[in-house]
């Protein structure tokens, strides 16, 4: 059937022309609507119920997200809910079984939460957080006031009325969060004094409050005429008009109001979150979230575009400053790759010009690189796969690869061609050339389909590995089978468009030989090339020295793989690789607890440092949480990112080149020996410089750390997840486990949460006392709540903006214990009584956050092993834990962690790997049939892991499932290329047989040699195309180059020694499989 | 065919293989010694830790990932500080003496990381680490140091801590009131009818004598009279020769005199009646003392009795305050206590006054006792009604002052940082007197002289946590069986 597509194609060239050059425009245009992003999204579908109250981790714990969680736990298709219960805030994340559509999802929490909202307490603010995640922060601003002249609850409020709104309507995103500065709030400060001393209990300064910030109407009057609608205004939009609040008329019609026993004014909101730009202080900023599956980059220009509109509309002197913009990696990453195909496509195709020295042969294959790339993205569109730095990847690193099916019948086609005009010219040369297509078109269909098929465990990868890798894998894959088709369609019918034998003559001379080589060509034999010639001189010793002891070779080579296998153990192990983003995260950490005041001084300290730095462009810190579900960070935690200048305006760093040579030299070595400091040293400088007591530093870049910091329960392999009603108790029961697990043989590290760190003032009513006042718990609880906590009770409505308005003491009379001490109670007696004569103040600590698993209280166990099975681990663990603990009744244990996904994926490799290598088997039995071929065509795997495996030790690169895809990768290239070897050797042993040339063992070191060495060029040619084409991506430094590496170096490596094995090897195992025939005179 | 005839060198292929697997355990061997990073972690004396930037608390022996959110491990900082801080002081200190800074002669609280001089030229005297203080060990606290700059950039500050005392204070909110002893009534001593010309209104000053009212009293001409008679009667009399009858006439004068004071009639009025001889038909009612007229409860015309109430004179020129002390702090307020008293509409106005009765039983319903302060009312700013700040302060003991801010309370207990070295900090656990005025009276744990972190304190602490932590864990991979 292949044979006839051939010969369809061959015969109908126009029409496939024309319709590969029709695809191609259809591609352009995919091309221009394909949705781009830096990396894939690694989340789960996951919907996160956010909700916020001011009230403490176990409160919110019991009083929120006990009760949402609760209510979702039958919602279908749910995977896990965990629950966050932190000061003021709770995250409920409902995480859905893979593949889930979101908005499928979104609908069914809305729906199982409809049951629990109204029966929150009052106050509890619920939503669903936006559909997006914190990987879809693409773009930060802050607002500068170069006048001086706007405070920063103006700017907030222009941040949180105007801009914000703006942004949030450009399509595709899902929400901006504001950060920093403060909202403004009118202040009710109340003196308790002269709450005594009118005789009012504060609740009745707040119903006051709240009772005069209201607007109605009276419907409609119809009168002289018009209808007239009837409003009564009643909105409170200054202090002064909340002042003016009557509380209660006193006696003889003396009103008190509310300016009578307190004071009124602007003040800042309680703030969870602090941002500062180049340690100049607080500042407003925003956080541009991007819907998940959105195209990052139109985002990011339609955002720009819009700030471009609004800023004649900013407040006069005020800008807005980007602070991190991701469309720079994205367009730099892309452009990387862009630059890296252009140098492969060129390289390959200098490989092929050079190899052959025949220009038609050569534009063959040329032409296929960028047409199979180019369609390759009508079905990545399609699939909804985005472009980014790991589909990209796919496609450079299968380049080289992708013309090997057009090299090898090209050359074929030019071998035969040359033997047509050397035999005289029998035939026609249609004919032959032809037949040449077909001769080797099923070979080259089959080994361009072993490539793709190697790349099915890929696919079966979940989780983040699968969304990581899985985008590579279409692409690579599209990209291979559309090569595979394009071979046997576009190839054979440009090969049969340069029609021609007969060299051009006409005049001038000069142009006809032009003509004649960039359209006809002439045909060299192998042997008279002299790339095939210097092949010959080195290979054809050396091949005769193999043959000459066979099994000495095969056991050395044997050798060397198992040899390899120590050094494999010895490499590290990563997630994923790293992405050098070009920008730097800077996460420092306290202990929790931090104060506000405190975490500014220091991130404003922090950031001053960095900013002191040449290197930096741009330092925007944050400490706490922006207003959005999607950032969880408690004030403890600080972001802060580090803007850089082009890597070539850093600091320089002397080389020995740097004073001597010519400055167009310079970028050859500068990949070598960079004339800059690096980025390593730049962190490991600011990490020097900014050794502050009590924070610990991070050094990351922002895509990588949200894709860090998204929830996904437990990381290491084992996780004993200890469920219970007590956080206590589950502390205690984690210790004694983590003392167990300690003696299971393997562990390389237990961990059990402590849940301390947050500090409390209890206040305790002391009923006893309380009953002889007549006061009830919720009597003390609303006066506190209010006096102390000021509970925002109403807001104002002024034009589009709205402030909360809040009812409190003055802070100096609630600012320590003492003071809270005093704290005037009134009693339904109408005494007012200090706060410490009913209930007593302790200072204790507690869990900062609480963590709810599917409805209980949660405490992880985090175990970490080596060097064991994992399930015979987690098996004797289980016993250990069995016999050795008593839990407590109602306390359970769950064991997870990541030995369930090893395993799931183990079980799912267990399967597919065998059906990967049973179909590569096939694929390749159906091409040589021959099992024995086959296998030794498989023995090239672990050749090119020796390879693999060396490499990566040289360049201390750690095994990550993308050294796995390049392994696998080679896995395919491995296959074809020992595929092609086995059949020239193959082809050559035949004709001798035919020739009747086999009879002594030395004839058969001739055939061999013959096949080897005579047939090394389409062989070298492949192999080159496919090493020259990775090699440019090893010297690349510029953004996305590193992930890149770590998939090419396997290939890189495993190239070279399967390749060298291959050649050295083959006709050893060759000669050792034949030589038995021979030897028996029975060349059956 | 040809598969069968191939199998025998693959046999020998495999055989070969079997042989090969050898290799792996030789292999393993040499790159596993030879390591020669493994090696260097494994040989020096201190083992590095590890943790993670997010989660401070999870210490490993390894690099690596943290099990908790995947990000890749840091070096701990400075295991070492916190490995001999673990050791407790008790600990038998080995190797050589360190010098660990140079303190004044002359100041042992002066010291410097370097050798260096005094103003007086004297060199400063080297402190080896066996002799500088043993820091009290705190669970869960090390002791921390800081370079130069991390103490600068951590925002570390110091105070010495000093004898003092510290004064503690209540603070009340009080009512104005006059003073009960400046307050007057005026009445008549007679009835009649008030004039309706010159009554004075109320709530304005006035001066002691000043006429309030007039009023005509019929009894009151008539005494008038009888004393003009009398006055008369002594005139005659007076000439005589008798003496009894001179002294007659005089007595009944008198007699009638007194009788017109007796009935309040103000002197001058008297002698004029005396001098004049002319009966006033108005009897003027005037102020006793200086103030204001703060009630007048007669209206022109009125009848009043003898007793009536006309009008209340109330001098303001001193008031009372009655403030309320709660049962806790009962126990401190002494009659005489100085008292300062501040108004919330008036800032910047101090008055200082003292405590003129404490009330010897609470209020039943607010559960208070009701302390009176005496106060003078310059200019006249306080007025009855209105509500004043008062605060009473109570002299303490002396003992030991920090600022309030080199007190990091963590809940169960109260820590203070104590300078210990250049650049080092110990955790003391110490107790907490009293509070006031930004100072605190630390009652154990820390002694005058010494020097006290007044700022950054929770990043100290976190970083004294952290050493613990990694302490903790290199003390448990040392004694963990494996």
């Amino acid at each position: 059937m292949i044979r006839a597509i051939i010969a369809f194609s061959a015969r109908n060239r126009v029409l496939v022309l024309l319709g590969v050059a029709a695809l191609c425009v259809f591609a352009v245009y995919t091309l221009h609507r394909i949705r781009l992003d830096a990396l894939p999204d690694l989340s789960d579908t996951q919907v996160i119920v956010y909700s916020r109250w001011d009230r403490s981790p176990d409160i919110v714990e019991d009083q929120v997200t006990y009760p949402i969680v609760s209510a979702l736990l039958g919602t279908p298709r749910v995977k896990a809910i965990r629950g966050y219960s932190d000061f003021g805030y709770s995250f409920v994340y409902v995480i859905f079984q893979d593949g889930t559509d979101p908005y499928w999802a979104r609908s069914r929490v809305q729906e199982y939460l409809s049951k629990i909202v109204a029966r929150l307490p009052e106050g509890v603010r619920t939503e669903l957080g936006p559909d997006a995640t914190a990987v879809g922060w693409v773009f930060q601003y802050a607002l500068v006031d170069h006048s001086g002249t706007h405070s920063l609850d103006e700017l907030r409020s222009y941040q949180d009325w105007t801009l914000r709104y703006a942004l949030q309507s450009v399509p595709g995103v899902a929400e901006v969060a504001s950060i920093g500065g403060y909202v403004r709030q009118v202040q009710v400060m109340v003196d308790p004094d002269r709450l005594a001393a009118y005789g009012l209990p504060i609740t009745a300064v707040v119903d006051a409050v709240r009772g005069s910030n209201q607007e109605t109407g009276a419907r409609l009057i119809e009168w002289s005429g018009p209808e007239r609608m009837v409003r009564v205004r009643g909105y409170s939009r200054t202090p002064e008009e909340f002042a003016d609040a009557v509380v209660r008329a006193g006696p003889g019609g003396v009103p008190v109001r509310v300016r009578d026993v307190g004071r009124v004014e602007w003040g800042p909101e309680l703030r969870r979150g602090i941002a500062d730009l180049d340690g100049a202080g607080d500042h407003v900023g925003g956080i541009v979230v991007m819907r998940n599956g959105e195209n990052a980059l139109n985002v990011i220009r339609a955002v720009q575009e819009r700030l471009r509109e609004l800023r004649p509309s900013l407040p006069r002197g005020v800008d807005v400053v980007t602070t991190y913009d991701r469309a720079d990696l994205i367009t730099r990453a892309i452009d990387t790759l862009k630059h890296e195909l252009t140098i492969e496509m060129i390289i390959v195709s200098l490989v092929i010009l050079l190899f052959l020295w025949h220009v038609p042969s050569a534009i063959v294959p040329i032409l296929t690189i960028p047409v199979a790339v180019l369609l390759a993205f009508i079905p990545l569109y399609y699939f909804g796969v985005t472009v980014n730095i790991m589909s990209l990847a796919g496609v450079a690193i299968s380049i080289g690869v992708l013309v090997d099916g057009a090299i090898v019948e090209v050359e074929n086609a030019y071998n035969k061609l040359h033997l047509w005009q050397a035999g005289g010219r029998e035939g026609d040369f249609h004919a032959v050339r032809l037949e040449a297509l077909q001769e080797v078109g099923p070979s080259v269909f089959f080994s361009l389909l072993v490539v793709a098929v190697s790349f099915l465990p890929i696919f079966a990868l979940v989780d983040q590995e699968g969304r990581l890798f899985k985008p590579l894998a279409y692409s690579k894959n599209l990209a291979m089978a559309l090569a595979a088709l394009l071979a046997i369609t576009l190839d054979p019918a440009m090969r049969m468009l340069f029609a021609r034998m007969e060299p051009f003559r006409f005049r001038p001379r000069i142009l006809a030989t032009i003509a004649t080589q960039a359209l006809v060509g002439t045909y060299h034999s192998e042997e008279r090339h002299p790339i095939s010639r210097a092949i010959f001189r080195v290979y054809d010793p050396v091949c005769r020295w193999v043959l000459r002891r066979p099994k000495t070779v095969v056991l050395a080579a044997a050798a060397i793989v198992v040899l390899s296998l120590p050094a494999y153990f010895a490499l590290g192990q990563e997630f994923m690789p790293p992405l050098n983003e070009g920008t730097i995260l800077y996460m420092p950490t306290t202990l929790p607890g931090i104060s506000v005041a405190d975490a500014q001084a220091l991130l404003e300290t922090q950031d001053r440092v960095l900013r002191s730095f040449p290197e930096v462009e741009r330092v925007f810190g944050k400490a706490g949480r922006a207003e959005t579900s999607t950032d969880p960070a408690p004030l403890s935690m600080m972001e802060t990112t580090v803007m850089l200048r082009p890597p070539s305006e850093w600091r320089a760093k002397p080389r020995w080149y740097s004073s001597w040579m010519p400055g167009f030299l310079k970028p050859l070595v500068r990949p070598l020996w960079p004339d800059r400091i690096s980025w390593e040293e730049l962190t490991a400088a600011m990490d020097r410089a900014l050794r502050i007591a009590g924070v610990t530093n991070a050094w990351t870049m922002p895509i990588r750390a949200r894709i860090d910091m998204l929830t996904t329960g437990v990381r290491t392999p084992v996780g004993i997840k200890i469920l219970g009603s007590d956080l206590g108790t589950i502390e205690r029961i984690g210790l004694q486990i983590e003392g167990l697990i300690h003696e299971v043989p393997g562990t390389r590290s237990v961990f059990a949460e402590r849940v301390a760190g947050g500090y409390f003032v209890d206040i305790e009513p002391r009923r006893d006392l309380m009953a002889r006042y007549g006061l009830t718990v919720s009597g003390l609880q609303d006066v506190l709540s209010a006096a102390v906590g000021g509970e925002n009770v109403t807001t104002t409505v002024e034009g589009r903006e709205r402030s909360p308005v809040n009812v409190r003491y003055p802070r100096e009379l609630r600012d320590d214990p003492d003071r809270l001490a005093r704290v005037l109670v009134d009693t339904p007696s109408g005494a007012q009584v200090p706060l410490a004569e009913v209930a007593d103040l302790r200072l204790v600590d507690g869990p900062s956050m609480i963590r709810d698993e599917n409805g209980f209280m949660a405490g992880y166990v985090y175990v970490d092993m080596a060097g064991r099975d994992v399930g015979r681990y987690v098996a004797d663990a289980k016993k250990l834990v069995h016999d050795r603990l008593r839990l407590p009744p109602g306390y359970v244990l769950q064991w997870s962690g990541q030995y369930e996904n090893m395993i799931r994926v183990g079980q799912r490799l267990q399967v597919v790997v065998p059906i990967t290598l049973a179909l590569i088997f096939v694929l390749l039995l159906a091409n040589t049939r021959s099992a024995f071929k086959a296998m030794i065509v498989m023995l090239a795997v672990p050749f090119s892991a020796v390879g693999a495996i060396w490499l990566f030790h040289f360049l201390h690169y750690n095994v990550s499932i993308a050294a796995w895809v390049g392994m696998i990768a080679l896995l395919g290239l491995d296959a074809e290329t020992g595929v092609f070897m086995l059949l020239f050797l193959d082809l050559s042993y035949d004709e001798f047989r035919k020739k009747g040339l086999l009879r002594t063992i030395r004839d058969l070191d001739e055939a061999i040699v013959h096949g080897a060495v005579r047939r090394a060029r389409p062989k070298m040619m492949t192999v080159s195309a496919a090493f020259m084409g990775l090699l440019p991506i090893m010297w690349s430094t510029s953004a996305g180059a590193d992930v890149m590496k770590r998939i090419a170096a396997p290939m890189i490596g495993g190239l070279v020694t399967s390749f060298l094995l291959e050649l050295l090897v083959y006709p050893a195992i060759y000669k050792l499989w034949k030589s038995r025939g021979v030897t028996k005179g029975l060349p059956a | 065919m040809r598969r069968l005839a191939s199998i025998p060198p693959f046999r020998r292929l495999a055989l070969a293989a079997i042989v090969l697997t050898a290799l792996p355990v030789i292999g393993l061997a040499v790159t596993g010694c030879g390591h020669p990073r493994t090696r260097a972690a494994n040989g020096a004396a201190q083992k590095a830790l590890y943790t993670c930037p997010m989660h401070p608390s999870y210490v490993s022996d390894k690099p690596g990932q943290c099990p908790i959110c995947g990000m890749d491990l840091v070096p701990a900082r400075a295991a070492s500080a916190a490995a001999a801080a673990a050791a407790g002081p008790g600990a038998p200190k080995q190797g050589p003496r360190r010098v660990l800074y140079y303190r004044s002669p002359m100041d042992p609280s002066v010291i410097s990381p370097v050798p260096m001089k005094d103003p007086m030229g004297m060199d400063y005297v080297p402190v080896y680490s066996d002799e500088a203080p043993a820091a009290a060990g705190v669970e869960g606290n090390a002791a921390v140091e800081l370079g130069p700059d991390e103490a600068r950039l951590t925002g570390v500050r110091t105070a010495v801590a000093r004898e003092g005392s510290l004064a503690r204070t209540i603070r009340t909110v009080g009512n104005v009131v006059p003073d009960e002893l400046l307050v007057r009534q005026v009445q008549t001593r007679f009835a009649g009818w008030v004039d309706a010309s010159s009554l004075v209104s109320s709530g304005v000053p006035v001066r002691r004598g000043q006429v309030l009212a007039r009023i005509y009293s019929p009894d009151l001409v008539a005494t008038q009279e009888e004393f003009l008679r009398a006055r008369d009667g002594a005139a005659r009399f007076a000439s005589s020769t008798l003496p009894e009858v001179r002294r007659g006439g005089a007595d009944l004068l008198a007699a009638a005199r007194e009788r017109l004071f007796a009935l309040g009639l103000p002197p001058d009025f008297v002698s004029r009646l005396e001098r004049d001889g002319r009966v006033q038909q108005l009897v003027p009612v005037e102020a006793p003392i200086s103030g204001f007229l703060t009630a007048r409860n007669v209206e022109p015309g009125a009848r009043v009795e003898p007793g009536t109430v006309l009008f209340t004179v109330t001098d303001l020129s001193r008031i009372w305050i009655e403030g309320r002390v709660y049962e806790s702090d009962v126990s401190r307020v002494r009659e005489g206590q100085g008292a300062s008293l501040t108004l919330p509409y008036e800032p910047g106005m101090v008055l200082r006054g003292r405590i003129r009765t404490v009330f010897p039983a609470l209020d039943s319903t607010t559960r208070s006792l009701i302390v009176r302060f005496e106060f003078a009312n310059r200019g006249l700013a306080l007025k009855p009604g209105m509500f004043a700040n008062v605060e009473l302060a109570f002299p303490r003991a002396r003992g030991v002052l920090v600022p309030e801010s080199a007190v990091l309370e963590t809940g169960p207990r109260e820590i203070v940082f104590v300078r210990a070295g250049a650049g080092r900090f110990e955790p003391r656990v110490v107790v907490v007197g009293a509070r006031s005025e930004g100072q605190a009276e630390l009652l154990s744990g820390v002694s005058a002289g010494d020097t006290v972190a007044v700022a950054a304190n929770f990043l100290l602490d976190s970083e004294s946590r952290l050493r613990a932590a990694a302490a903790r864990a290199a003390e448990s991979a040392r004694g963990a069986p494996k």
